[in-house]
């Protein structure tokens, strides 16, 4: 029974070896969830972050994408969905603060995700069309087409039952045909 | 199987690979005699490469990497001095530098020995199968409200050795916190069950200052409420809900909830002082 927390630079490099390579597919989720790159990038860091601390918990083996993906929405559903509603004992407003204090300062100017979502033509209508799913189907999409989650895998994300991942997964890609069909069309995807 | 059901049920787990080879089987016999079910899939195909294809992924701007790189630096210069604390579950034989100024209290010994022991084969057998859809701090600090009113244990021993065995028999982790140099009596021991089946543990102390409840179960992840964190010694202290938690992590896919009304430094230095 090894002791996985491991030491200081053991731990630090198995985060980099298993954990960091997501990175990219973390931000991109990050961009789609909150859209402001404000908000993106202290999602995107409060999550890497969060994932370093509780590192021992990840179980080698099993796909460090989906944990990750995990304490993403996570983070995503109780600081950017909940603190509207009810204020927890501590405020998230020190978390931030503490996170920030922790790193460099981020220039925002230097990026903006519209413009990575929507500015390639064509891509454009995809994601056009996914953002006009509702929410709940557009997670669901996102996790099992994009990064390739299983629906089991998908369930542990958004912690919901394996067949209602089927049945999002199944209207959401419905609703999205329909949204690309003019698109589709054109492109000889779907039958006139 | 007609068309309406093939596609509401069979298409998109078809094309996810997610059918049973039963599902599977009865979907290509749909598909054998219908033409529009085919060119259907077809279509569904098309549209997950089409998203697929949205995987073509764009680098984190280098600013962003850069600054959870600072980040990481950060947390790692905190943590250096607390690297001899770390793994706290880890007692027997592992002969770790002590801080010296803090007399630090033990586990009673020969349980945890024994413990890591029952511990380890438990784990091996056991498997893991956390699959919990609810708040550990929320039973926590629920029974913690209760359990202040009105505890009343369903193991009969209050002895540390008759606890930490029942608990191990039901799959628990046998650990038990001696609270003893943080001036903390144990009053006694609670197994349940939650409410998907999963076993429970409650163990009770009490003292001049107020009450700890222990709380042991399995389940992945618990996610700690946004706000201030600690990080002492492997342990993680936050407040929630007006609670002060102190949340760790034995091995095996178990946690480790403690909860107290203390003020959270308090109760950092308590459990420093009492910690195995």
């Amino acid at each position: 029974m090894a002791d996985k927390s491991g030491s200081g630079a053991d731990r630090r490099k198995r985060f980099e070896d298993e954990a960091l390579p997501h990175l990219d597919a973390l931000y991109m989720m990050a961009i789609r969830l909150v859209r402001n790159p404000d908000d993106a990038n202290d999602l995107l860091q409060e999550t890497v972050l969060r994932a370093y601390r509780f590192f021992h918990q990840f179980e080698s083996g099993t796909n460090c994408r989906a944990w990750m993906l995990t304490i993403l929405f996570n983070n995503f559903r109780n600081g950017y969905r909940k603190s509207s509603r009810e204020q927890p004992a501590a405020s998230s407003d020190e978390f931030e603060r503490k996170i920030e204090g922790e790193s460099l300062r981020i220039d925002p100017a230097g990026w903006d995700p519209e413009a990575i979502l929507s500015g390639q033509g064509m891509e454009g209508e995809v994601e056009r069309a996914l953002a006009g799913l509702p929410a709940e189907f557009r997670e669901a999409i996102l996790l099992v087409d994009v990064e390739e989650l299983s629906y089991q895998e998908v369930s542990g994300v958004l912690n919901i039952p394996i067949g209602t991942v089927k049945s999002r997964v199944s209207r959401g890609r419905a609703t999205l045909r329909e949204a690309l069909a003019e698109f589709a069309k054109a492109r000889g995807i779907i039958r006139s | 199987m007609d068309c309406g059901s093939y596609i509401e049920k069979y298409l998109s787990a078809q094309v996810d690979g997610e059918l049973s080879a039963a599902e599977l089987r009865a979907a290509e016999e749909h598909l054998a005699g219908c033409a529009d079910c085919r060119a259907r899939l077809a279509e569904e195909r098309a549209v997950k490469a089409l998203l697929r294809k949205r995987a073509e992924r764009h680098m984190t701007p280098p600013m962003v990497r850069g600054s959870i790189l600072a980040a990481l630096d950060a947390i790692d210069a905190k943590a250096a001095p607390e690297a001899a604390e770390r793994g706290h579950y880890r007692f027997a034989g592992a002969g770790r530098a002590r801080p010296t100024g803090i007399r630090r209290a033990r586990v009673w010994m020969p349980i945890a020995v024994a413990a890591a022991a029952v511990f380890a084969f438990v784990m091996m057998h056991g498997g893991l199968t956390p699959a919990h859809a609810f708040a550990p701090f929320d039973i926590a600090t629920d029974r913690y409200a209760h359990f202040v009113e009105h505890f009343e244990p369903n193991l009969k021993s209050n002895q540390p050795g008759d606890i930490s065995e029942a608990y191990l028999k039901h799959q628990l982790p046998g650990f038990v916190w001696n609270f003893q140099p943080s001036g903390y009596k144990l009053i006694g021991a609670r197994l349940d069950h939650l409410r998907d089946g999963s076993p429970v543990s409650y163990t009770f102390y009490r003292g001049d200052a107020g009450m700890i409840l222990c709380t042991y179960m399995k389940s992945h992840w618990p996610q700690p409420p946004a706000g201030e964190m600690d990080e002492v010694g492997g342990h993680h202290f936050f407040r929630y809900k007006g609670y002060s938690i102190c949340l760790s992590h034995p091995p095996g896919g178990f946690i480790c909830v403690l909860v107290s009304q203390r003020p959270i430094k308090e109760f950092e230095q308590e459990i420093v002082l009492s910690a195995p």
